[in-house]
């Protein structure tokens, strides 16, 4: 019967450790958002291996080059029915870049299991079409309705319909809106916005992983400081966007299209326990720029609507105001990059190397504002002059090409530096050697302030007055405290002196007081050599020890022992009490 | 036999003398190979100074090396700041081949301001205090320490940092135009390029690459650090 019971137990034991063994179950699948895409264009697919493995291989790109590739890995522990289930799941979004034209096989990839098999993944079949189509490339002028209609990517407002590219993560996508949205020629700053639009409640952060560049291009970057969403509804489903990047291009002079990478951005969803990290892009920007007109006849010619001011119309240079400064404004909004203004040669000035001041902003006309010269003029030759500056050509979408005219600055010379008169309009223009530097010249250092011997110095002196005043404090103390360790000593053999009870007594108390206080070693020595070694000041002390000898061997009983010990004190006392 | 090893002694320290006139002897004879090198030796050997560096940009002009006269009369710049001759000669070539100097460059940064001076005296006042401290301790004193050590520390944390950004920002010249590349290998692909004479800022370095943001238009890209040549900053 007690065996019965005893297989029963094991018997239930044994059901339950099986039944809660874990069962291993893999797989492993490959997917992707297209079957069919443009050369250049970039497709996402994700690699998704779930179960209990080793390692995973993953597949083998042909045709295409990966442009990012992002991992995410979850593991969970279950137990249903009894069964407990442990769960790996490591999944790789890739974004590749088709290269060329053809059929391309992305596949398989395998896993290997922990019983030394692998587990292979399906194979996808993509069909990589024409060249430079306008699927990833398109131009922002592209209005909304055209962009769903032939399945652009790029859209041309906040609120229009998903392209073919955002409706692949419908939840959640990047958006680069660029202004101006018609035409855009060559040298028109240009505004790219990038915004993130998600679903409410469909992610829980985001990274920014790729900022976008622009090849050949003038770039001014405002990232924002903090992301605030804003709620709209796109094709009847509401969306919280916010503002990511901004950026401000100004394309190179000759540049036929703007060209910009993507963006891209990892998102996480999921809740806390299973967050799954996603990367979402923007499609590659291709911009085509429209050539200035007739650039033949105005090779010089830059995009923009300007006009260009001066502070002063005449200035005088005299020996009060050898130098006089004077400002050029450059007013309106397009290139500033290319807008300049440059003084045409004047042999009885020179013109010194301009303070540039930039004041510009992004406004809704465009990239407008300020940009002031101030140019520092000296007198070479006594007399009036007119300062000139060359003028420049702009075209503008509204008024066509004008041209911008500098107003001249008259200069009256009234007095100029010696040295300039003979030799100044030399200097400005031939390159001559100096043999010596003025003499007043001041000379810098290149060696940074805090290598310098004088800061260090500096540096030095309070912390060496610290420290004196410390060593000092402190000696002050260890004198102190030594003196009252003497002190105490001392006492003790004086209480020891007056004690004893004869003078054999006395004197050893005597002999061992000095040699704990003084370090005097009288036992042995000879009296000539203590002489010798301690001086005169030691003749009372042996003078002393004599008298007590001579009282202790000759028998005699010592009267007045009570005299010899106020002697011996004092003898000890005389040498050395500290204050 | 005296006067012969004095003669001989006399013969050299003139030759030593006279030496910096190499330089320019070689300048008029028009072998302008031979005076870069001589005023780039003494350029090496005197620290920069800014006679040498303005020499060698005259130098270097004649040469045809516009980007290497561009540093060197900025190298100029930073120990003399009034050298108009630098300035004009600069302007010639940047006007020309349409290149933007940043006006920070054109002399040297500002050391001493108000929170170092303050720094410094209150340090003083601090030290002192301790002094005091050790010989009478009083609480006076040692209220008085408190907002003294504050200010102590809020400027030292100021000068410091303020230090450590200016002495991050390095700035080079292009001395060879080159393509920017996306990272530190020949082989990555061109992102942009960057002409002579250009001036950049030095982002970063890795091996023999410099990454560099450039003055004129902002591209950010990498480029190997034999086009560039930094610019060792003067101080007031």
């Amino acid at each position: 019967m007690v065996e019965m019971k005893r297989i029963t137990k094991i018997f239930i034991i044994a059901s339950f450790i099986f039944l809660c063994l874990p069962v291993w179950s893999s797989s492993i699948t490959l997917s992707s958002d297209s079957d069919t895409v443009s050369v250049d264009e970039t497709l996402r697919m994700v690699l998704t291996a779930e179960g209990s493995f080793e390692e995973i291989t993953e597949p083998d790109f042909n045709g295409f080059s990966v442009e990012n590739r992002s991992e995410s890995q979850s593991n969970s522990v279950s137990i249903i029915n009894g069964k407990m289930e442990s769960k790996k799941s490591i999944s790789y979004t890739y974004f590749l870049r088709a290269a060329k034209n053809g059929v391309f096989k992305i596949g398989p990839a395998k896993i290997s299991l922990k019983n030394g098999q692998f587990e292979k993944s399906n194979t996808l079949t993509i069909t990589v079409t024409g060249g430079g189509s306008a699927g990833g490339t398109v131009s922002g002028n592209v209005s909304a309705d055209d962009s769903q209609s032939s399945g652009s990517t790029l859209s041309s407002s906040l609120v229009s319909p998903l392209t073919k590219w955002e409706r692949k993560t419908p939840n959640y996508f990047l958006r680069a809106v660029v202004e101006p949205q018609g035409d855009v020629y060559e040298g028109e700053p240009s505004t790219i916005k990038y915004y993130i639009f998600v679903k409410p409640g469909s992610i829980s952060d985001l990274n920014m992983y790729k900022s976008p560049s622009f090849e050949n291009c003038w770039k001014e970057e405002k990232q924002e400081s903090r992301l605030t969403f804003q709620r709209i509804a796109i094709d009847g489903e509401a969306y919280d966007y916010g503002l990511l990047k901004t950026f401000v291009i100004i394309p190179e002079k000759g540049l036929k299209s703007l060209n910009g990478t993507q963006m891209i951005v990892d998102v996480m969803t999921g809740s806390f326990f299973n967050t799954k990290k996603m990367s979402i892009s923007t499609p590659a920007m291709r911009i085509p720029l429209i050539p200035l007109p007739e650039a033949v006849q105005h090779s010089e010619g830059i995009y923009g609507d300007f006009q260009v001011e001066v502070n002063k119309n005449s200035v005088t240079i005299d020996k009060n105001n050898l130098l006089e400064t004077v400002e050029y404004t450059i007013k309106g909004c397009g290139n500033f990059q290319a807008a300049e203004i440059k003084p045409v040669e004047n042999r009885e000035l020179k013109i010194f190397a301009p303070e540039v001041d930039n004041r510009i902003s992004t406004f809704s006309k465009g990239y407008c504002g300020e940009k002031r010269y101030k140019f520092m003029l000296k007198g070479l030759q006594t007399g009036e002059t007119v300062l000139k500056a060359k003028p420049f050509e702009v075209f503008s979408k509204d008024k066509g090409w004008v041209s911008v005219i500098v107003p001249d600055i008259n200069v009256n010379v009234k007095d100029v530096t010696v040295s300039d008169d003979t030799a100044g309009e030399k200097k400005q223009q031939s390159f001559e050697l100096l043999k010596e530097l003025p003499a007043d010249m001041k000379i810098y250092s290149t060696k940074s302030i805090v290598a310098r011997s004088w800061f260090l110095t500096a540096m030095a002196i309070p912390f060496l007055i610290s420290l004196i005043s410390f060593l000092i404090w402190f000696t002050g103390i260890a004198i102190r405290r030594r003196s009252r360790s003497f002190n105490s000593k001392l006492e003790k053999w004086e209480k020891s002196v007056m004690l004893s009870n004869d003078s054999t007594e006395l004197l050893n108390v005597f002999y061992d007081a000095l040699k704990d206080l003084y370090s005097i070693e009288i036992r042995g020595a000879r009296s000539q050599a203590l002489l010798k070694k301690h001086g005169n000041s030691f003749a009372d002390i042996t003078e002393f020890i004599r008298e007590i000898e001579y009282l202790t061997f000759s028998g005699t009983n010592v009267n007045n022992l009570n005299a010899l010990k106020e002697k011996a004190s004092g003898l000890l006392r005389l040498r050395g009490r500290k204050k | 036999m005296k006067k012969y090893i004095l003669f001989i002694i006399l013969v050299m320290l003139s030759a030593d003398l006279f030496s910096d006139d190499d330089g320019f002897s070689l300048y008029i004879k028009k072998d302008y190979q031979g005076a870069y090198k001589a005023f780039n030796e003494k350029f090496v050997k005197s620290d920069a100074d800014p006679l040498y560096s303005y020499n060698l940009g005259v130098t270097a002009n004649a040469l045809g090396l516009e980007g290497e006269a561009v540093y060197f009369y900025l190298q100029a710049l930073q120990k003399a700041p009034d050298l108009t001759e630098a300035k004009n000669n600069m302007q010639v070539i940047t006007s020309k081949n349409n290149i933007t100097v940043p006006a920070t460059l054109l002399e040297p940064e500002r050391s001493v301001d108000f929170v170092l001076i303050t720094f410094f005296i209150s340090i003083y006042i601090f030290s002192i205090l301790v002094s005091m401290l050790f010989f009478s301790p009083d609480w006076k004193i040692k209220t008085a320490m408190l907002p003294v050590f504050l200010v102590m520390a809020v400027t030292a944390v100021l000068f410091f940092t303020s230090h450590d950004a200016r002495s991050s920002e390095n700035w080079g010249v292009v001395v060879k135009s080159a393509e920017l590349k996306s990272g530190p290998d020949d082989s990555l692909s061109g992102i942009g390029n960057i002409k002579e004479g250009e001036i950049v800022n030095i982002v970063f370095s890795s091996g023999s690459w410099y990454k560099v943001k450039s003055f004129q238009d902002n591209v950010e890209g990498w480029v190997d650090l034999n086009k560039i040549r930094a610019i060792m900053r003067g101080y007031k």
